[in-house]
């Protein structure tokens, strides 16, 4: 009687909290955004799955929604949901930009907009002792407060680039999902990453100056440093380079084949200044805004790619300045590219050997941490970088088993040289040199060092054999090649 | 008078019964035994107790397994209930094929001990017996079994070797290791290793490999197993066998690639196609019959002794040829895997400890990007771009603190490229490019990616016998 009374009481307790809870201005302002997704198997390309997720998103003039850009590839249908609860509404992808991880949806209906607020960006990150989380969690807005870290500047969720990130530790667990981070009736930032307490968020100002960027139609991509410098925290490393004045900025160490040219930055440069800013010896600048961060941050703190960055440098006893136009990220720039978004995994079957691209997207199927979990030499093309004669890899990623293909069943994970003679770099190239069989043969050279160098089939066979394999393992098309252009090569 | 009787036949007994009564020529080994710090090559481990098995053979030696008596300070053998300890020092040792002769300074140890004759490769399914003292009492312990296969197998003492092995049901437990498999009172095979996980499965190294080691010191040298320096794939596929022009049947085994060895390479081409070595057929599969069993091809070019010549009979261009393989042994291969033996080559240079890279060494690394380089430098660029390979590329391995290098930030485990511009190709190199310097500084520069460091020249001289006293670093090289 006692534990029904008590029972009782707690019951009563929570609705009367309930019947207390002040309206939270920001829950007309945030939104749920569930985003549904083509998920390719790529041990298996010719299959299609889907993958649905959720995410948050926050509400900005002009009808629009603003969240990172993380999962809108490859999308098949985005629903959005107001006040955390009730019917979703079909939302549109206005506009993505993976490298800056921005992307801004709208709903076309306009009865999902009444009583929706925009929120206001914060202009500075000056004040950030009263912060709070907010999120719709079971149909409620959840509300937590969080303490601030540190300004640092890291790599995109989605990109290599890196640009400004602030860390706030909080005990709201699971954020990373574009959730809000606000202050003072303005909205902070959202959320890209979390790390058990701590979390990262990219900061209010940059959504800000991207979204006016693309909106006047400036916004041409995100700009990064292509060289590799080292830290100069050695004295010894600046008297080598003949350096006399109190010691300051890194030492080049690598360019990029692609941005070697005569007037250019070179390697064993002294770095001391970057857009106007002095360079310390560990690489750092001090920012107005945010304190001191690695220079990295400078290609995209008042630039974007394209633009061009007067850099001073020391060289062989001379300081110069260097004019150094960003290069625009691009998932292709490196000989396995780092991702693959909004196209279909290319694939070529002959005589039951299945061909298909090395890339982001297949070296995934080891996982998120593929270059650790990768057999070894596959991951370290990772580290090798393209050339002029092979801009690209092709595996030989399984076999099919058919009579075609008795004695190579076992092999797979091997990387294509020639096929027929011809070097191969992307999928048009293979499926050219398939064209011109020598002398009723397929001629398939694998990489020196491979565990196997050379495969032939009979041409006439495997092609009367395609068939019979795309009926035997219920496959639709030996083949799926992306125009060129398309396939970016 | 009578006593004596009894004495004399109980000796007789005793003669008569010894080929009968093999664990009598079984001995227990004990090594007491210190490797290498190969991140600290200068220091050695905590002295380590081991023990193991061996068995008497001809010419008053003692066969054990090389992993018995690795690294050994000093190796005591003790004789059936024998209370007794005797020294005994290694004459030769294999550790490719994982074997090892002792002798006994004592000529007393073998007085009463019959050699154990070698048998021949048993057959499967015959029943055979293990001896040895292993782990779980003090006395010599018997096990049977059957020989359940035979086959090539890696040999995990060095790791990067495989050879012909028997596998047995016969438990073979940690301490066994070294001791004789009899039947018929011939030894068949030393028990050396089994498999973590798999029940009722031991291997011991069968009489081909122990008489090809037995063979190879007649000379009073160790060569080793020769390899013929080739990559074979099975030729199984219709279509390459047309296109080769090869008859459609079940011989022969496709050379995919040859080593840059000089001695392969003017016999053989990518594309031969491999019919015969020595005695034995090539089957499609790459394998032979030997005696009863499919086994890799390999085990026949494992039988000619170092520099031997062998028979071949290969396909090209549609004909079949006879040629002769001259073979050789591969050391350069040995930082691949676990070495043994000579302590590691090391220079320190201002606190900088300079040592060959060696998979020794990288095993006590994380794995961690720098040591991607490293893994590729070590297995795999001789295969890739043979043209490129290093004798013996060096890491900076450590950097002993002192404020003379405390400003270096690289702090070891990187690949060195050059030292004052001098290209890094072995360790002498390293001692050469530093003793030569003119300049004030020393450049050092690492791979993969062009990374550099300065050091004052006169302050790391100055500095460098300091720091061998700080870290008590006997010596500033092993060369």
């Amino acid at each position: 009687m006692k534990k029904l009374f008590l029972l009782c009481l707690t019951l009563l307790s929570v609705v009367s909290s309930q019947a207390q809870l002040a309206h939270n201005p920001w829950e007309d302002s945030i939104v749920t955004v569930e985003i549904t997704r083509q998920r390719y198997d790529m041990g298996q390309p010719w299959t299609r799955q889907t993958a649905t997720d959720v995410k948050n998103g926050v509400v900005i003039d002009g009808k629009q929604i603003l969240t990172t850009a993380e999962f809108f590839n490859d999308v098949t249908l985005i629903r959005v949901q107001r006040n955390g609860r009730g019917r979703w509404w079909t939302a549109q992808l206005k506009w993505a930009d993976f490298h800056a991880n921005v992307a801004l949806l709208t709903v076309d209906e306009e009865k999902f907009w009444p009583g929706l607020k925009a929120a206001k960006f914060a202009n500075d990150l000056k004040d950030l002792s009263l912060v709070q989380v907010v999120r719709w969690r079971n149909g409620n807005m959840e509300s937590r407060k969080a303490e601030f870290n540190e300004f640092t500047v890291r790599e995109g969720k989605v990109s290599f680039v890196p640009s400004t990130s602030v860390t706030f530790s909080s005990d709201i667990e699971g954020l990373g999902w574009a959730e809000a981070v606000v202050n003072n009736g303005k909205l902070v930032g959202l959320t890209t990453s979390s790390d058990g307490r701590k979390f990262n968020v990219t900061p209010a100002p940059f959504f800000k100056r991207v979204l006016e960027a693309q909106a006047k139609g400036k916004f041409t991509g995100m700009g990064y440093f292509a060289f590799t410098w080292q830290q100069a925290l050695n004295p010894d490393m600046h008297k080598f380079l003949g350096w006399k004045t109190e010691p300051k900025g890194v030492v080049i160490i690598d360019i990029p084949p692609q941005e070697k040219k005569k007037d250019g930055l070179k390697v064993r440069d002294l770095i001391l200044k970057v857009d106007g800013f002095d360079i310390d010896i560990q690489g750092d600048y001090l920012d107005p805004d945010y304190g001191h961060l690695m220079l990295e941050n400078l290609s995209s703190r008042r630039h974007w790619a394209g633009d061009t960055i007067k850099l001073v440098v020391w060289r062989e006893g001379k300081e110069l300045t260097v004019d150094y136009k960003l290069p625009k990220a691009d998932y292709g720039t490196d000989l396995i590219p780092k991702e693959v978004f909004d196209r279909e995994p290319e694939y070529l079957i002959v005589g039951g050997l299945l061909f298909q691209p090395m890339d982001g997207a297949y070296m995934k199927r080891w996982g998120a941490d593929w270059k650790q979990r990768a057999p070894f030499r596959l991951a370290y093309y990772d580290n090798q970088s393209k050339s002029e004669e092979r801009a690209g890899l092709i595996l030989l990623s399984a076999i099919l088993p058919d009579p075609v293909n008795i004695g190579y069943q076992d092999y797979r994970f091997i990387v294509l040289d020639k096929v027929n003679g011809k070097l191969i770099s992307n999928m048009t190239d293979l499926a050219t040199a398939l064209e011109s069989p020598k002398d009723g043969f397929h001629i398939f050279e694998y990489m020196n060092g491979s565990n196997i160098q050379k495969m032939v089939l009979d041409a006439a066979q495997a092609k009367a054999a395609s068939i019979r394999i795309q009926n035997n393992y219920g496959i639709r098309g030996d083949r799926f090649i992306l125009p060129k252009q398309a396939a970016g090569h | 008078m009578k006593r004596l009787l009894a004495c004399l036949l109980l000796g007789l007994s005793l003669t008569a019964a010894t080929a009968a009564e093999p664990e009598k020529s079984v001995v227990q080994v004990m090594t007491f035994s210190q490797s290498p710090d190969w991140m600290a090559p200068w220091r050695q481990s905590q002295v380590g107790r081991g023990t193991g098995t061996g068995f008497v053979i001809k010419g008053k030696k003692i066969m054990t397994n090389a992993h018995v008596i690795s690294w050994g300070k000093q190796i005591l053998v003790k004789r059936y209930q024998d209370p007794r300890p005797y020294r005994a020092k290694v004459a030769f040792v294999s550790h490719e094929c994982d074997l090892a002769l002792l002798e006994v300074e004592d000529p007393d140890f073998f007085s009463g001990m019959e050699a154990l004759p070698i048998g021949e490769l048993p057959e499967v399914r015959s029943t055979v017996t293990t001896m040895g003292y292993p782990a779980g009492g003090e006395q010599i312990s018997f096990t049977r079994g059957v020989v359940s296969r035979i086959e090539v197998q890696g040999y995990v003492h060095m790791g990067n070797r495989a050879f012909l092995t028997v596998q047995t049901d016969a438990a073979i437990n940690p301490g066994n290791s070294g001791g004789p498999v009899i039947q018929d009172d011939k030894v068949v095979g030393v028990a050396f290793q089994g498999t973590p996980g798999l029940e009722n499965t031991g291997f011991f190294i069968p009489p081909q490999i122990i008489k090809h080691f037995l063979k190879d010191i007649e000379d009073g040298k160790y060569d080793g197993f020769p390899r013929a320096g080739i990559s074979l794939t099975a030729m199984q596929n219709p279509a390459f066998r047309k296109l080769l022009k090869l008859p459609d049947n079940d011989v022969g085994a496709r050379v995919d690639n040859v080593l840059p060895i000089e001695s392969s390479q003017k016999v053989l081409k990518e594309d031969d196609v491999l019919l015969q070595v020595g005695d034995y057929r090539v089957g499609s599969d790459g394998t032979i019959l030997y005696h009863g069993n499919r086994v890799s091809l390999s085990v026949a070019f494992q039988e000619p002794q170092n520099g031997e010549f062998i028979p071949i009979k290969i396909w090209r261009d549609g004909k079949e040829i006879s040629s002769k393989l001259q073979l050789f042994t591969d050391t350069e291969d040995l930082p691949t895997g676990s070495q043994y033996d000579v302590l590691p080559r090391y220079y320190v240079y201002g606190g900088m400890v300079f040592t060959p890279l060696s998979m020794d060494y990288m095993r006590r690394l994380p794995r961690v990007g720098s040591t991607a380089a490293m893994l590729y430098e070590l297995t795999y660029r001789r295969r890739e771009k043979p043209e490129t390979v290093r004798e013996e590329p060096i890491v900076l391995s450590t950097v002993m603190a002192h404020p003379v290098n405390a400003n270096l930030q690289v702090r070891g485990a990187v690949l060195v490229d050059k030292i004052n511009g001098i290209k890094i190709n072995k360790l002498e190199d390293v001692i050469r490019a530093f003793a030569e310097a003119k300049t004030d500084q020393h450049i050092m520069e690492f791979l993969p990616n062009g990374g550099f460091e300065c050091i004052e020249r006169k302050d790391a001289d100055a500095a460098s016998v300091e720091i061998l006293k700080t870290y008590n670093i006997p010596s500033d090289r092993r060369l």
